[in-house]
């Protein structure tokens, strides 16, 4: 379904990504590994269209994706979930699903896809009225997810979906993501640091070191791997 | 009282003349942060365009229609030609684009109209005689200022807070990489802010220029205070634009009022010692948004 090949990357001078390659089947959960500044963010910037690539090519159900912009890669399909959330914290809960439905237009589809939303994440809502900002974390990070499912991507970015939540809540929401991408069919790739929680749920996982992948494989080989294990799975 | 009531409205009116400009201010400054000091000149271009569309033998209204549009061409175009390429680099840069844009419209007014004043108005929809409630009385004038800024503050909510795409103005303004990640065209975004900024100020042009006459210099002093309507408000806040406008014309018309003639402009002093207590009191302005931050 995404099939990146020999991706470059650089903030100005310093290269970020010197040549990822690595692909997402249909259907799949995919997960990045690595250390911080190993290149995981750059590689869900780069395909979510939020940084200038130099070289390589994206390629999303056989069409080319490097060098558009992220309003069109919306419309084809994929969205993101970044750290930190990105969420409109002023407006209230049932603006940012509105806003996440952008490129939808806001006819019957919207309700549909609203009510389909909110039954992965039923505290929303109670909430909907509520401004954002005055959310929990845990309930911010579904938001994010929420918002992005507005779009009905077939593929989902997640940069460091887990961040800030309390280990409990983290494998809550990795539970979600799971079953949501199971019953809706949408491929999700997901960059983590809580790696083990995330691998557990991956079919496939890539290993980045310094802007390279140097290890791909299944998620069950991953775990049995020691070095794997010892370097970036915590046991 | 009834001295009090017919200054207080006289006030309220010239009041939502800065207001509607003020307005055109904040929408820049929420699009590109750009504090457009060049509001008043461009208001005055706008002002001109009308002025020669009527001399061609148009109509008020269709002109003014007009001038709207190229007001809002014309904003657009400043932004996707101009402020884009230095934005995000640093405010100094932003301040002197502000400039640059002021002595730009100055400059090709000055070339295309020349410097001698026109004659602009009053036009039919605002002149007439006075409507009298009690002994309060509401020149025609008035009257109509008050109009215009009602409709055209009511048809800016109405687009901001029950149309989508408004949504997607104040998602922008709000938070450009979210924007981006949701798929708002964030560039058509800024572009139209600045448009609708620039098409609310010529409103307030041709407003003010119906008591001021039209020249080069006709908005100098209005954009003064409307400025000061914006950064008492709060500069990212529509509402506060409003009310920040509201209360430095009814500030300046009483203080004009109740102080003896003897002290001259002392109107203007007390105006601007208001702001200058509000901002000590909250320094973002009335509704300015502080900085908030949550991790």
């Amino acid at each position: 379904m995404l099939t990146l090949k020999d991706i470059h990357v650089s903030y100005g001078q310093a290269p970020a990504l010197h040549g990822v390659s690595l692909e997402v089947p249909e259907g799949h959960i995919v997960t990045l590994l690595g250390a911080n500044g190993s290149g995981k963010s750059t590689t869900i910037h780069a395909v979510a269209g939020l940084l200038p690539i130099q070289a390589g090519s994206i390629d999303f159900e056989g069409r080319e994706i490097a060098g558009l912009s992220t309003e069109t890669i919306v419309r084809l399909g994929i969205c993101a979930t970044l750290e930190g959330r990105q969420l409109f914290g002023e407006m209230t809960v049932l603006e940012n699903l509105r806003l996440g439905a952008y490129t939808q237009g806001e006819g019957k589809g919207f309700d549909e896809q609203l009510e389909r939303v909110l039954t992965y994440f039923p505290a929303l809502s109670e909430r909907l009225e509520l401004s954002s900002y005055l959310l929990s974390g845990g309930e911010q990070q579904m938001l994010a997810i929420g918002r992005a499912l507005m779009a009905r991507p077939r593929l989902l970015l997640m940069d460091e979906p887990s961040l800030g939540l309390a280990p409990l809540l983290a494998q809550e929401m990795f539970a979600g993501i799971m079953s949501l991408s199971k019953a809706e069919g949408i491929s999700v790739l997901l960059a983590e640091q809580a790696a083990d929680l995330a691998v557990g749920i991956s079919g496939y996982g890539y290993v980045l070191e310094v802007g390279k992948v140097v290890l791909g494989d299944t998620a069950r080989n991953l775990l049995d791997n020691e070095e794997v294990r010892s370097a970036y799975l915590g046991h | 009282m009834d001295l009090f009531l017919q200054q207080l409205i006289g006030g309220i009116a010239s009041g939502s003349m800065f207001a509607i400009l003020a307005l055109g201010i904040v929408l820049i400054y929420r699009s590109t942060g750009t504090l457009n000091f060049a509001q008043g000149q461009m208001a005055m271009f706008s002002m001109f365009v009308a002025w020669s569309a009527m001399s061609t033998g148009m109509g008020f209204w269709p002109a003014v229609l007009l001038t709207l549009l190229s007001a809002l061409a014309m904003g657009a175009l400043v932004e996707w030609l101009i402020v884009r390429r230095v934005e995000g680099t640093s405010d100094l840069n932003s301040l002197i684009v502000a400039m640059g844009l002021f002595l730009i419209f100055d400059g090709l007014a000055l070339y295309i109209w020349g410097p001698l004043p026109k004659s602009f108005g009053p036009f039919s929809f605002f002149s007439g005689g006075a409507s009298c409630v009690g002994g309060v009385c509401i020149g025609r004038l008035n009257l109509g200022i008050l109009v215009v800024s009602i409709v055209t503050t009511a048809l800016l909510y109405l687009l901001f807070q029950c149309t989508r795409f408004g949504l997607a103005l104040r998602a922008t303004a709000l938070n450009r990489l979210a924007s981006r990640l949701v798929g708002i065209p964030v560039g058509r975004m800024l572009s139209t802010g600045w448009g609708l900024g620039t098409a609310v100020g010529a409103i307030a042009g041709i407003l003010a220029a119906q008591s001021l006459g039209l020249d080069i210099r006709t908005m100098f002093f209005v954009v003064l205070f409307a400025l000061a309507a914006a950064v008492l408000g709060g500069l990212d806040s529509p509402v506060g634009a409003v009310v920040g406008g509201l209360i430095i014309g009814v500030v300046k018309n009483l203080a004009g009022t109740y102080t003896p003639s003897s002290v001259g402009s002392i109107d203007l002093a007390v105006a601007f010692a208001v702001i200058v207590l509000v901002l000590m009191v909250r320094p973002n302005g009335i509704f300015g948004r502080p900085v908030r931050m949550r991790v």
